[in-house]
Formats: structure tokens, C-alpha cells, sequence
């Protein structure tokens, strides 16, 4: 409420220069939205039209000879349901996860009073720098029992350290007074934690959400590696193959007979495929981007 | 690595464990992170040793005889990495340079806007590019650079050019230029709700303050909102500096050809083509070691400035 | 929002609980206990439950499993899993990973000590897992159950350098097609000219295809060969010179070496310059991706493509095409300056094969489903799934059948297994050879006829496997940009060359010279 009052006093003091450097901004970001949006349109565009017409390349502002084959073929099987709730799980589970334990490695960590801090800060860093490969991973994993069992979705990316100091140093913008104040009110460190510091990071934790849920939609590597049952599979292992299924050794083997099917080409089938694994994201983004509106600290700092 | 020397001084000792009765719930607030960075994290580095091995997957790593540098002197001494090693440092810099102010003068951009929709049509579009993967990215710039069918080419010939269209994709002189502005389009958009996040966290009464000083919006902008994101700015550039010699197999994997290799090939590229075939697990260490100690190295660096111009967001 | 604590705080518990075991189960730290102790636990999760397939039988079946690579994405529990398993009597687990990930699974497998009990290996890989005492001998199981194994690749199976003190890989003994120069029938006849049989009259029909409107649609939107920047595009053009490209040839001094120095390289290349030069071939070539290239083929703007025939001619004819009446190619024969003509060769491959795991518990039910696979029933199974429940033979001499049922939906064949796991075991004469129309089991044949003399190096060379990648790299880069360049090609190539010789290539050629006379017993 007091963001709007006050965003009426600066709209008072709007100079002419103000007005021109405005529009400035809103036809050069106009530009920005139109060269990233394009490559996205191109793509649904083309994955909606009929591979014969798509073959001459160039550009799509609308589909070519109208269809949908690709995306019948995406969802003709079952296994593309069992491949989607698998993703899903890692996405929802995986990423809960992630977020808690992230936020609650960050905060100690971002308290000048915690022994230790600068350590622990090193120790994390350090491993975004080096990491021990893909071998003695794998070992790892097979050794704590991880393969084939659903655990090795969450478990072995649990926590990012980018996403740890991304969201240490959001908690350390936060005023020290607010800490100070409710640490005499007699709060522990954790009810400071989960009533006050939590609360006022949304756009932080918004973020990091997102990050992590993308990682865990995109992952693939792990549903190749770590597991050998196809029940087991992730959605993106099952697309990938799905696009080469409609290319390269497809394209010599049992064409003939796929029916309408073998018209679609690889080109098609890679543009669905990428269609729909940004949708998710196109239709949670939207609810995480409402933290990002500023002023969430107003008022806090004085009550 | 795990047990804290127990053996140190008693008082030394008996202060830490003051100090953890104390604050106990901070401590046990960062055990699982601490545990899961141990578990996942440090036990697997002992595979770093295989760059100073000989390592074939048939026998355990640690059995493994001890060879010294010999795998990156095998590597140094072929000119094909010579060539790679230089490719990277120039594209990794130019990366850098260009790459990091992006997101952050897109940020400001964006919070400078008021129309709502405009602002969250610009915050939703910035991060598409980067779901689209480099394969296709590369199926779209042959389409607008294509000098036969490319919308370039079209476009020249509507306003009357009759001179020979260069194709960017295969100009040695300008591939490096191509590899550092499409990596800014595809990755801007993450570093950018970053800086957003960031901006959102900063107490709006200082922009009231600020105004009712008569600071403009430019000032507002440079003392207030920039000023709050410094910490932030510091840690991304000590994490991309940490990352530098990662130049992007995906994309040069995908947008190089053999005309423009000679400028486009880096170490992970070249690697990748040397371990296709043979397997050469030692060598691929050793030049990931490599890339991660030049890292270390300018991170330490870029940490000691980062302390100097503001304490609190140095890493260490 | 209680709710909301309550199971917040319930998945921290469960995390705190379970890093800590993790972090007991590993406290000894003792890094060469890990493989070892891998190797128990992957044997105590291999005894584990199958599920509900024929309850009674399955407990006393041998479980095999088997690594399997292919782009398809067929459920766990499908018929033809479960027809092989009748048929073989074993129980399959079947580890189905994307082709290009195949190796790296496999070395992680490997690597953990958890050998799938049958996969696919070749070359120093293969060498080092026989060595290391990985892989079971199969040779006193391959009298009685290896017969079809026997038949498909009995003449070469003991000429692999991996087979000399027992049977431990089994060759896939399949010839990889040869390539065909296909051109369109119909626009040689739109343009009155003859199928072309050396360079210049091949050279002719390229540029008539490019500027004489061979489609009779009065735009100029042809051109002649389709191509982008593998060699493969212009294997006849070298193939005219006697160069078969990408193998190592015999100089006349006896020495072995990179094709590059075939005494004609300069003069072939030179062709294919001005093939290009004058505008007859892709322009884009430098950048064109594969499916974009057969792209300019389906859709009519290039007459002429060098690959495997069985693309042109058979499978892609009645859907890819745009036009209507779809394109009609034949094949042509190109010869050179002297006569010659012919294609890179392709051998029986002797260091690539199948293995069976020294851990595996049953290594006579394994060469059983290996066996079974390699003979033209199994294959069969495997390529169009149960007979009369798939697909039904209409006249099988000819090679004509039809799908049948739900089968005859693509994704249903595929997904309860039909065609995904054809390429295991393949035998020689598989399904994909017998099903061809008339036209491409000739131009297979032909292609094989073509194919040209070169050294072919059975044992796997140690300069090849370090330098192999440098110095196919040079030739590649020697070859584009001896295309493009403006001026004085024969310095380009000795500069090249040059870099060859030094970054290993001399000491390549002594090493290959020396394996080369040692197998030809000199």
C-alpha cells in the first residue's frame, strides 16, 4: 500500500527529461523482448507446423501447413507419463528440498557473529572450483545404495553453491537491526530465521526456487547414470530420444512403415520437445515473479 | 577431514565449545549443508588424483600407479591444445568483459520501467533464450546469417545491395565476435532476476529519501540501486572469475565448423575430441584440474581486490 | 501454514537422518575398499524381484542382463522382452541408454565393477577389459550354443587379435553399407542426358542440374550435389583418383599412411574445387547440418546426394518427399583419369564386438540370448516384434510383411519393443538387408562391389590411439581450407602436411608400416 502513495509523489516530480529517458528505456527493452521472444515463437511456430513445409528453413511468424503430428507422437505412448511423473518428482521433491536446505546453510553463514563463517564460506566455494568427476561420483552414489532408488534424484544435487551465496548475500542486505532487535525480544536463532528472515527474502528464495526448478525439469545426466530401470526414466532422457528417434538412424531404419509418423522430421520433433519442456516454466514463472516487486522491506525496518 | 583436530590447544578447544553451546542452533542449522558438502562433494575429489595417474577404469583409482605430470606435459606438448588453451583464455575474457556488465545494466533497465506489463514481459522473455538449447540457437543463425536464404541476405537485397554477403559462421575473423554476442543473448536473461532479486530486497524509504533530497532518477539509480547491488555484482564476478576457463563447450560444440575452428576450439572442445575414442581419462583430469587451478588463482586475486572495496561480500 | 511446518520440518529430519547415515556408511574412507564393496552391493541388488512375468518360471530362470543402446523409448514389460525370454529361457534385464551416452555408461559401469553380463565394446577398450581378466571365455560353450554365432562370423571370430587364447569377443561381423552417388532419374530425362559414367560427364550433368532448370518450373532454384563437410559427400570423386578416403593406404614404396597422401589427393581435390567454385554443389556446405542436408534432397532443390542407397531409394521415398510424382535416383559410377572407380571400403569388423562378463552367473545363458539374437528368427523378433501378434509375413522371400493390429501404429510397435533393440546382435542377413526394395538390395551390392583396396590394420596401434585425433583434425582442417582458398592450393597442403608429419603423424606411419608387413606375414 505505502509503495503506491509513494510511487504518486515521483510521478508528481516527472521532469521532461525523465518523460524522454523513459521512452528511451521502454523502446530499447521493447527491442530486448522482441529479439528473445522471437527464437521462442520460431520455435513453436515451427513445431506446429508440417515437417514437409518447415524443410526449407527461414523464418516462422506463423505455422506452415498447420499440424500437430509432433505432439500426438509426443503423447501417443505411456511412457511419456511415467518419464513426466518421475520428472516431476524430482522437480517438486528435489527442489523443496534444495530450497530448505540452501536456506538454511545460507543463514549462519551470513551472520558476522557465526564462528566459522569464513571456513565454511571457503569449504563451499571451494567446490564450485573442483570437483572430483564423473568416476568417483558414480562410485559414490552406487555405494550409498543410490542406484536405481528414487533418493538419487534428490540427493546428490541437493545444494548449489551458487544459489547458497546468492541467497547468503540477499540475507546479509537485510538490516542487522532487525536480527539485533528481535535476538533482545528473546527469539532463537531459528524463529528468527523462519519469522523474519524467510518472510522478507521472497525474491530471493523466488529465484533460487526457479533456478533449482529448472535444473530439476532440464536434468538428464542423472536419469542416464544413476538408473537402470525405464520406469525410472526422467522426461528429458525420453525426449532426447524421441528426437533422435525422428532423425539420423530412424531416418535408414524402419521408415517405411511408421505411416504419417516418418513425415515428421528431427528438426520438428526438436521443436516440440523444446516447446514443452518451457511451457512448465512459462506457467509457474509468472507466480514467482510477483516477489520481485520492490518495497517488500517497507514498514518492516520501524514495526 | 571430517573430525576437527581434536588435539589442538584446551583452550583453544574450550572455546570453540563455548561458542557452539552457544549458538547451537545456527550450528545445527548448517549441519546438513555442511554434511551434504562433505558427502557429495569433497569424498568424490580424491578422483582428482587421476590427473597425476595412470588411470584405466579397470583397476580402482587408487591403485592406480603414480605417473607426475606427465599427463599435462602430454597435453602442453600437442599443438592442437597449445592452439585450444590460447582460443580459451582470449574467448573466456571476452566473455567476461562483455558478458558480466550485461545482466546488470539489464537489471536497471528493467527496474526503471513503471508500465507493470511491460516490466513483466521484458523479466519473462530475458530468461527464454536460455532454454533453447545451442543446437537449434545454431539452427536459427544460419537462418538470419545464411548468405543464400538468410533473412540478412533478404534484407540486404531490399535496400538494393548487389555486394557479396559475408557469412558470419564461417568468417575466422569475426567467429570469436559471434561466439561472445550470442552467449550474451542466451545467458543474460539468469544473471539478470539475479539482480532483480537483489533490487527487490533494497528498503524503498532510501529512494524516498533520496527524492525528497531532489536526487534525479539517474542519481537514484547510480547512489542507490547500484550501490545496494555491489555485493552482489562482487560475488557473481568472483564466481565467474572462479569459472573463467569454462568457455561453453555447448555452444562452441555446436555453432564451430572446421573453417573456424583454428579460433573457436577451446579445452573442453579439444578434449572432448581427444577422449571420443580413446578414453583418455588421465589427460581429461588434467586439463579440468588445470582449468580449475587458473581459476583459483585469479579468484584469489579478484578476492583480495573484492576485500578491499567491500569487506562483507568478499567470499573469504 | 501448520501443516505447512509441519512437513517442513519432517523433510529437515529425514535430510538430517539420512546424511548422517550416509556419512557412517562411509567413515572408513578407505578409497580402495570402494570397489570392492561396490561389487557386493551390485550383486545383492541383482537377486532382487522381477515383478509378475510367469510367476512359477522366472524364479529358476537365469537372470542375464544386457546393455543396449538405441534412440526408442519402449516400456519396461513389453511383448518382445517377453517372447525372448520364453524363447531363450532366461530372465532379461534389459539397461536401455541413449547411443551417445552408451560409453559413458558403460565406463561408469565398468568402473564400479557392476558389468552388465553382455554389451557391446571394440578396439583398446575391449583389449583392456579381456586383460584385466573381465570378460568370460566363451569358446567351450560355442560348439552347442553358439551355432548361429558360428555361421554369421565363424571365419573371422578367431582372426580378432582378442581371440587368441580363448573366445572372449564376438564379432559383429556386419559390413557397414557402402555409398552410392544417387541422381535423379527424372531430371536427367527432363533434360535428355545420360546417367554419368566418368568426371566430366558428371561434372556436365551437376551443371545442367544447376542452371538448365532440370524440375521445368522456370525458376532457377536447383543446384546439383547435396552435400555438407564430411568427406563422405564426394567418396566416388575420390574414389575416381583410387583414393579411398579416411583409411590408411599402402605408398608405393611400401609405405603405410593417411589417405591425404595418395600421390592423386591434389588432382581430386582440384575436381572438387571446381565443383564448388562454379556453384554446382550446396553453397552452405561448410555449415550445414546432416538433416538440413537431406532437407535440400525431400524437398527438391538438389539432384544428387553420395550416401548409403538405402536412404534415397527405399526408406524415405514415400513420406520425406515434397513433390509429387516423388524424385527417382539411380545409381552412378564415376570413373577417373585412368579408368578407375570405387568407394572408401568398409571390413568385418574383428575388434568390435560383443562381450559376455567374466561376473556373469549363468555364461551359458548369456551366449543363449546372444545366439539366439544372431540367428534370423531372433532377429526377426527383435526388428518387427511376435509374429502373427505384430506382424505377419506376406511373402517372406521378398522380404514383404505388413504390421498387424495396434501394431501398425508406430509408437505402439515401438513402444512394446518392436524394431528398438534390432541393432543388438544383428546377424548378417538381418531384416533391414532382407526387407529392401529391389533397387537398393542392388545399389548395397554395388556399393560393396565399389569398394576400393585399402590397409586395413587389424591390431589396434599405440601412436594411432595417441595421436589419432590431432592428426584426423589436420587433414580436416587441410581439406576446408584448401576449398576456400584463393590462391596456391599445393602450398596450403604442404603446410599442412607438414604439421601431419611433426605432430605424429611419421612416427604413425612407422609403427602402421611395421603392423601392416607383420600381418601380411612378411
Amino acid at each position: 500500500m505505502r509503495t503506491k502513495s509513494k510511487q504518486k509523489v515521483w510521478k508528481k516530480k516527472k521532469t521532461i527529461g525523465d518523460r524522454i529517458s523513459s521512452g528511451f528505456i521502454g523502446i530499447i527493452l521493447t527491442i530486448i523482448v522482441i529479439i528473445t521472444i522471437y527464437p521462442f515463437w520460431h520455435v513453436l511456430m515451427y513445431s506446429l507446423s508440417d515437417s514437409k513445409a518447415s524443410m526449407g528453413g527461414g523464418i516462422f511468424l506463423y505455422p506452415r501447413d498447420f499440424s500437430i503430428l509432433s505432439y500426438q507422437l509426443l503423447f501417443q505412448t505411456e511412457q511419456i507419463f511415467v518419464a513426466f511423473g518421475n520428472t516431476l518428482f524430482k522437480t517438486i521433491f528435489g527442489t523443496a528440498l534444495s530450497v530448505i536446505l540452501t536456506a538454511l546453510t545460507a543463514y549462519p553463514l551470513s551472520l558476522p557473529r557465526f564462528k566459522g563463517r569464513g571456513f565454511f564460506s571457503m569449504m563451499i566455494f571451494f567446490t564450485m572450483l573442483f570437483s572430483g568427476g564423473m568416476i568417483p561420483t558414480y562410485l559414490l552414489v552406487k555405494e550409498l545404495g543410490l542406484i536405481d532408488n528414487y533418493l538419487v534424484y534428490i540427493l546428490p544435487g541437493a545444494m548449489s553453491a551458487y544459489d547458497m551465496f546468492i541467497l547468503r548475500n540477499f540475507f546479509q542486505s537485510l538490516p542487522p537491526s532487525l536480527e539485533e532487535s528481535a535476538f533482545l525480544d528473546g527469539a532463537n536463532a531459528f524463529q528468527i530465521f523462519y519469522k523474519i528472515i524467510l518472510p522478507l527474502s521472497k525474491p530471493a528464495l523466488a529465484a533460487v526456487t526457479m533456478f533449482y526448478g529448472i535444473g530439476n525439469w532440464n536434468s538428464y545426466m542423472d536419469g542416464v547414470l544413476y538408473v537402470n530401470k525405464s520406469d525410472m526414466q526422467l522426461l528429458q532422457v525420453y525426449l532426447r530420444q524421441l528426437i533422435t528417434a525422428a532423425g539420423g538412424k530412424g531416418a535408414l531404419g524402419d521408415l517405411s512403415n511408421l505411416g504419417s509418423a516418418a513425415a515428421l522430421t528431427e528438426d520438428t520433433m526438436k521443436m516440440t520437445v523444446i516447446a514443452v519442456s518451457v511451457i512448465p516454466v512459462l506457467i509457474v514463472y509468472p507466480f514467482l515473479q510477483k516477489y520481485y516487486t520492490k518495497g517488500v522491506l517497507v514498514g518492516s525496518v520501524k514495526g | 577431514m571430517k573430525n576437527v583436530a581434536i588435539t589442538g590447544k584446551k583452550s583453544w578447544y574450550n572455546k570453540l565449545l563455548l561458542e557452539m553451546k552457544k549458538n547451537y542452533l545456527l550450528y545445527l542449522m548448517i549441519l546438513p549443508g555442511i554434511l551434504y558438502i562433505i558427502i557429495f562433494r569433497y569424498i568424490p575429489m580424491y578422483g582428482l588424483t587421476i590427473a597425476f595417474k595412470d588411470y584405466k577404469i579397470t583397476s580402482s583409482i587408487s591403485n592406480a600407479p603414480w605417473i607426475g605430470f606427465a599427463n599435462f606435459i602430454d597435453l602442453f606438448k600437442r599443438n592442437a591444445f597449445q592452439r585450444a588453451f590460447c582460443n580459451n583464455i582470449i574467448i573466456s575474457f571476452s566473455k567476461l568483459i562483455f558478458g558480466f556488465p550485461a545482466p546488470i545494466i539489464l537489471a536497471l533497465l528493467i527496474n526503471e520501467v513503471k508500465r507493470s506489463k511491460l516490466k513483466k514481459l521484458v523479466q519473462t522473455a530475458v530468461i527464454l533464450p536460455n532454454f533453447i538449447s545451442w543446437i537449434v540457437i545454431y539452427g536459427l543463425m544460419t537462418a538470419i546469417f545464411s548468405p543464400n536464404t538468410g533473412i540478412m541476405a533478404s534484407l540486404a537485397s531490399l535496400i538494393g545491395y548487389r555486394g557479396e554477403v559475408v557469412n558470419l559462421l564461417t568468417n575466422k575473423d569475426t567467429f570469436r565476435e559471434v561466439i561472445t554476442i550470442s552467449y550474451i543473448w542466451q545467458a543474460a536473461g539468469i544473471g539478470t532476476i539475479v539482480y532483480l532479486a537483489a533490487i527487490s530486497g533494497i528498503d524503498t524509504e532510501q529512494y524516498e529519501a533520496a527524492a525528497l533530497d531532489g536526487a534525479g532518477r539517474w542519481r537514484q539509480m547510480w547512489h542507490i540501486t547500484l550501490a545496494s547491488l555491489k555485493p552482489t555484482i562482487i560475488t557473481l564476478l568472483i564466481f565467474r572469475v572462479g569459472g573463467i576457463m569454462n568457455a561453453g563447450f555447448d555452444q562452441i560444440f555446436a555453432i564451430s565448423n572446421d573453417i573456424v575452428i583454428s579460433k573457436a576450439d577451446i579445452i573442453s572442445t579439444y578434449v572432448y575430441r581427444l577422449g571420443l575414442e580413446q578414453r583418455k581419462f588421465g589427460i581429461a583430469t588434467a586439463a579440468g584440474f588445470l582449468e580449475s587451478m587458473i581459476g583459483l588463482v585469479l579468484v584469489l586475486i579478484t578476492n583480495q581486490i573484492a576485500r578491499v572495496i567491500d569487506r562483507d561480500s568478499a567470499i573469504m | 501454514m501448520k501443516t505447512m511446518k509441519k512437513i517442513i520440518s519432517i523433510i529437515i529430519m529425514a535430510t538430517m537422518l539420512l546424511s548422517l547415515t550416509a556419512c557412517g556408511k562411509n567413515n572408513g574412507d578407505d578409497k580402495g575398499a570402494v570397489k570392492d564393496a561396490a561389487k557386493e552391493t551390485g550383486k545383492e541388488e541383482t537377486s532382487g524381484d522381477k515383478g509378475d512375468v510367469a510367476k512359477e518360471d522366472t524364479s529358476k530362470r537365469p537372470k542375464i542382463s544386457i546393455l543396449i543402446s538405441g534412440d526408442n523409448t519402449p516400456k519396461s514389460d513389453n511383448l518382445v522382452i517377453q517372447e525372448l525370454e520364453k524363447r531363450t529361457n532366461t530372465d532379461l534385464e534389459i539397461i536401455y541408454v541413449p547411443s551417445k551416452d552408451l560409453a559413458t555408461k558403460r565406463s561408469t559401469m565398468v568402473a564400479s565393477g557392476d558389468l552388465p553380463d553382455i554389451f557391446l565394446a571394440g578396439g583398446s577398450e575391449a583389449q583392456e577389459y579381456i586383460d584385466a581378466g573381465l570378460i568370460a571365455d566363451v569358446s567351450k560353450y560355442l560348439e552347442k550354443d553358439g551355432t548361429n554365432i558360428m555361421s554369421n562370423v565363424g571365419d573371422i571370430i578367431y582372426t580378432s587379435p582378442m581371440n587368441q587364447d580363448g573366445v572372449y569377443l564376438i564379432p559383429t561381423g556386419n559390413v557397414a553399407y557402402g555409398t552410392n552417388m544417387n541422381i535423379r532419374t527424372d531430371w536427367l530425362k527432363n533434360l535428355g542426358l545420360e546417367m554419368p559414367t566418368d568426371l566430366d560427364s558428371f561434372y556436365n550433368v551437376m551443371h545442367a542440374f544447376t542452371f538448365d532448370d532440370p524440375d521445368k518450373n522456370g525458376k532457377n532454384d536447383t543446384f546439383g550435389l547435396a552435400a555438407d563437410s564430411s568427406f563422405k559427400s564426394f567418396d566416388p570423386i575420390f574414389g575416381a583418383y583410387g583414393i579411398p578416403f579416411d583409411s590408411a593406404i599402402e605408398l608405393e614404396d611400401g609405405t603405410v599412411t593417411t589417405w591425404a597422401k595418395h600421390k592423386n589427393f591434389l588432382d581430386a581435390m582440384t575436381y572438387i574445387r571446381k565443383l564448388m567454385n562454379d556453384g554446382l554443389v550446396e553453397p552452405e556446405w561448410a555449415t550445414i547440418t546432416n538433416m538440413d542436408m537431406f532437407g535440400k534432397l525431400w524437398t527438391g532443390q538438389a539432384g544428387a546426394l553420395n550416401f548409403q542407397c538405402a536412404g534415397p531409394t527405399n526408406n524415405w521415398m514415400p513420406v520425406r518427399y515434397t513433390e509429387d510424382p516423388a524424385p527417382t535416383f539411380d545409381f552412378a559410377v564415376i570413373a577417373g583419369p585412368d579408368g578407375k572407380h570405387g568407394v572408401k571400403p568398409n571390413f568385418a569388423l574383428v575388434t568390435k564386438g560383443y562381450l559376455i562378463s567374466a561376473d556373469c552367473e549363468d555364461v551359458e545363458a548369456a551366449l543363449r540370448v546372444a545366439d539366439y539374437c544372431n540367428s534370423e528368427e531372433g532377429n526377426e523378433l527383435l526388428y518387427f516384434g511376435v509374429e502373427d501378434v505384430m506382424f505377419r509375413w506376406i511373402d517372406e522371400a521378398s522380404g514383404k510383411y505388413e504390421y498387424i493390429g495396434e501394431y501398425t501404429d508406430s509408437a505402439t510397435h515401438r513402444a512394446n519393443g518392436g524394431f528398438v533393440y534390432a541393432e543388438f546382435m544383428k546377424p548378417i542377413n538381418n531384416c533391414e538387408l532382407r526387407t529392401m526394395n529391389e533397387q537398393s538390395k542392388a545399389g548395397t551390392q554395388l556399393a560393396y562391389d565399389e569398394m576400393l583396396p585399402a590397409v586395413n590394420i587389424i591390431r589396434s596401434l599405440e601412436t594411432r590411439q595417441d595421436y589419432g585425433a590431432d592428426l584426423d583434425q589436420i587433414i580436416k582442417e587441410m581439406y576446408v581450407a584448401i576449398i576456400t582458398a584463393d590462391g596456391d592450393i599445393k602450398a596450403i597442403y604442404d603446410e599442412y602436411m607438414k604439421r601431419w608429419d611433426s605432430e605424429g603423424g611419421l612416427e604413425y606411419e612407422k609403427e602402421a608400416t611395421e603392423a601392416w608387413k607383420e600381418q601380411n606375414g612378411q
